[in-house]
């Protein structure tokens, strides 16, 4: 025999059965719509009060704190990487060159020809972004290279609402030594140029170029200190 | 209302949920003040939950739709398990079903098991991995209102207070009603 519940008005508080037992209850439910009220209208006084500043200016950046800029990039887009892959189809292929600013606005140009090199792709809010830049930093010798390979950063992804904006003061806090390009920003649904022509799947990225201007290698993820040399190190120059 | 106002809201009743949810779950193990307190929520734990459950998709919607915070993997299965809540509670309120809170509270465990693992992760980083989705990492906090409240840690809140109304309400099975229907 089944016990189907009462119907009609909706249950206010307790049961009939419920507040015989348990005797007058305090309106819980109401204290907690009066309370929610009570945030809500506070929360309208303040702001009509305080104009309802977001705090977001989005005024100019000064010199220095451009965080985004425009890239060209020429040659064909390296295949999105897949590190569960047991090969990497982009290396052996020629890396796009990319023409872009620095965080201060100066002309600089990313030449795979000009390999070996490293690229590394860094987002200011990435932890794992973060806890690897230090160690590039302090493997870095006074020729801002690792194992002999120079380096540079592409700063992608950025985002003005998150900590570390804009990117170029971030690294410039971390002593980052070597050169640096802002990625682009791009429209809603699509993706900045760089990070496209390099193929990047994940935070960090790394990029390792060939004296040939050819992909030899490419990374996602942190490595760590051992790793980062492994890495700087096949495409160290012989000798 | 721009999105930092209303961000500056949810981690206001955040911490006025968290106080009070704290302060019940500890209230409701004391001797001599437990029973009162679940006495106190009886018949009103289910309205209760469903109305953390309001918030808390409300909440959840503006950030996503509203301020274009795309959620992450973590956070779409928690939608999943909140979302819900608000029909399922809602219903399980007006039509006094029992079950509605046994439902409930599986959802909100659930949830909260998810969430727990989604604030770790933020905690934590490397429990995800070794790198950041150029997407919607889990570990990317949107938001740090006073610099403690990100998203996944109001999610906490919410889960909890809805476990700890329906907890409180009595035990979690379906009761025989004992009232006879008016003709």
């Amino acid at each position: 025999m089944s016990h189907k519940p009462p119907k009609g008005r909706p249950l206010a508080g307790a049961s009939r059965i419920e507040s015989a037992r348990t005797g007058p209850q305090i309106p819980l439910f109401a204290v907690a719509v009066g309370v929610l009220v009570l945030v809500l209208v506070a929360a309208g006084i303040v702001i009509a009060v305080g104009g309802g500043d977001d705090g977001s200016d989005g005024g100019t950046l000064a010199p220095g704190d451009q965080a985004f800029g425009p890239v060209t990039a020429t040659g064909n887009p390296l295949p999105e990487y897949d590190d569960q892959a047991a090969e990497d189809p982009a290396v052996g292929l020629p890396a796009p060159e990319l023409v872009g600013e620095t965080p201060s606005g100066e002309p600089i140009t990313i030449d795979p020809s000009e390999g070996p090199m490293v690229v590394v792709f860094l987002a200011h809010w990435c932890p794992h972004c973060q806890a690897e830049v230090p160690r590039i930093v302090e493997l870095a010798d006074d020729q801002a290279e690792i194992a002999g390979v120079p380096f540079v950063a592409v700063l992608t992804g950025s985002d003005p609402n998150v900590e570390n904006f804009p990117p170029g003061e971030w690294l410039a806090r971390e002593g980052w030594p070597a050169g640096a390009m802002v990625d682009t920003e791009p429209e809603p649904g699509q993706v900045p140029v760089a990070l496209s022509a390099y193929g990047l799947s994940g935070y960090p990225f790394l990029v390792g170029i060939d004296a040939e201007g050819n992909v030899a290698a490419r990374s996602s993820g942190e490595l760590g200190e051992d790793g980062l040399q492994d890495f700087f190190a096949q495409l160290a120059p012989p000798g | 209302m721009s999105t930092g106002d209303v961000t500056s809201i949810l981690a206001v009743l955040a911490t006025v949920g968290a106080v009070a949810g704290i302060g019940g779950a500890v209230a409701s193990v004391l001797p001599g003040i437990g029973p009162r307190l679940r006495a106190a929520v009886a018949g009103q734990g289910v309205p209760l939950a469903w109305l953390v459950a309001v918030v808390a998709t409300a909440g959840s919607l503006h950030l996503s739709e509203g301020a274009s915070f795309v959620p992450c993997r973590l956070c779409w299965f928690q939608r999943i398990a909140m979302y819900p809540l608000v029909i399922v509670l809602g219903v399980g309120w007006v039509r006094r079903e029992a079950g509605a809170r046994l439902t409930g509270a599986v959802l909100a465990g659930l949830g909260l098991l998810v969430n727990l693992w989604h604030v770790a992760i933020e905690l934590r980083p490397s429990l995800e991995g070794s790198s950041c989705d150029p997407a919607t990492p889990c570990s990317f906090r949107w938001i740090e209102v006073y610099g403690f409240w990100t998203i996944p840690r109001m999610a906490t809140v919410a889960f909890g207070l809805v476990l700890l109304a329906l907890a409180l309400d009595g035990p979690l099975r379906p009761r025989p009603s004992q009232e006879v229907s008016a003709p």
